[in-house]
């Protein structure tokens, strides 16, 4: 019945956008957390670059896939891109081998929480707009 | 996967570093302690962190799918400092070797002072998350509300 608001590529892309600064957050927090701990190497969600790709048409090869235990090679689907964690090990500049920037990650932080304000704010809009039509239409 | 674990992951870290200040808190307010328990003098303490990774008892996953956030940070042990004591030539105090030397605790309180601003500094900026994932979460709360 809502499939023409709640199944358009917009709705999809905000709902993707909360779960990836979701994930992004508890993945600064962990950085964050562990900036005095001796040998730890920070994590980066990834998932912004391969979105692009996939928008822009820019992926080289696409796999196809007929089961699900496929190993995915490239992706073409945008609902099938996920976010990524990588853990970054090669850049180093302490003494204590632990990587974590804390300027770098306070303002991902400020910038991550923002991204996710815009998304959960445009969201809203989205549902006011159909609680709008509901609660007025017919009437004039 | 919660919606409150960014604010746990956030609390590892600020229950880690208060631990860390009362260490600190404990060395500096023993710089001068010169009797212990075991007759030596007060020897500095450490708190030794280490992070929790995703998995509890099977580390090695993390090795497999690295795909996880961690799990914030914990102190594993508080460990004390085995370098010497400085020694201090002061042959009225009653703890006083027989050749005039008393041993005083390993503490350089300056690298106290120091080791207390980064735990202070690191506290902050684990709150500052907390409070970021309140923002976030409120703002989600507020996408099924009218109006």
């Amino acid at each position: 019945m809502f499939e023409r608001l709640t199944g358009t590529a917009t709705f999809n892309l905000l709902t993707k956008g909360l779960d990836v600064s979701s994930k992004r957050h508890s993945v600064i927090s962990n950085n964050i957390a562990n900036v005095n701990t001796p040998l730890f190497k920070r994590q980066i969600v990834t998932f912004e670059d391969q979105m692009a790709k996939v928008f822009d048409g820019k992926i080289d090869i696409v796999g196809r896939r007929e089961d699900d235990r496929h190993i995915p090679i490239g992706e073409s689907n945008y609902m099938n891109v996920d976010p990524v964690t990588i853990k970054d090990r090669i850049h180093v500049m302490r003494n204590d081998k632990n990587n974590v920037d804390i300027d770098v990650e306070m303002s991902d932080l400020a910038k991550n929480t923002m991204t996710y304000q815009i998304h959960s704010t445009r969201l809203a809009s989205m549902f006011a707009q159909l609680n709008d039509i509901i609660s007025r239409g017919g009437k004039s | 996967m919660s919606i409150f674990r960014g604010i746990d992951i956030s609390a590892s870290g600020l229950t880690a570093e208060r631990l860390r200040m009362d260490v600190i808190s404990n060395n500096i307010a023993n710089v001068n302690t010169t009797r212990t328990e075991d007759g030596e003098p007060f020897r500095r303490k450490m708190a030794i962190f280490q992070a929790r990774h995703a998995y509890g008892q099977r580390p090695y996953m993390d090795r497999i799918n690295p795909q996880e956030p961690g799990k914030g940070v914990r102190v594993t042990a508080i460990m004390e400092d085995m370098s010497p004591f400085k020694m201090e030539y002061e042959p009225n105090h009653p703890d006083a070797d027989s050749e005039g030397y008393i041993r005083r605790p390993n503490i350089n309180i300056v690298h106290e002072m120091v080791d207390m601003i980064t735990a202070t500094r690191a506290y902050e900026a684990n709150v500052t998350c907390i409070n970021s994932a309140k923002d976030m979460t409120n703002s989600a709360l507020n996408i099924s509300s009218r109006g």
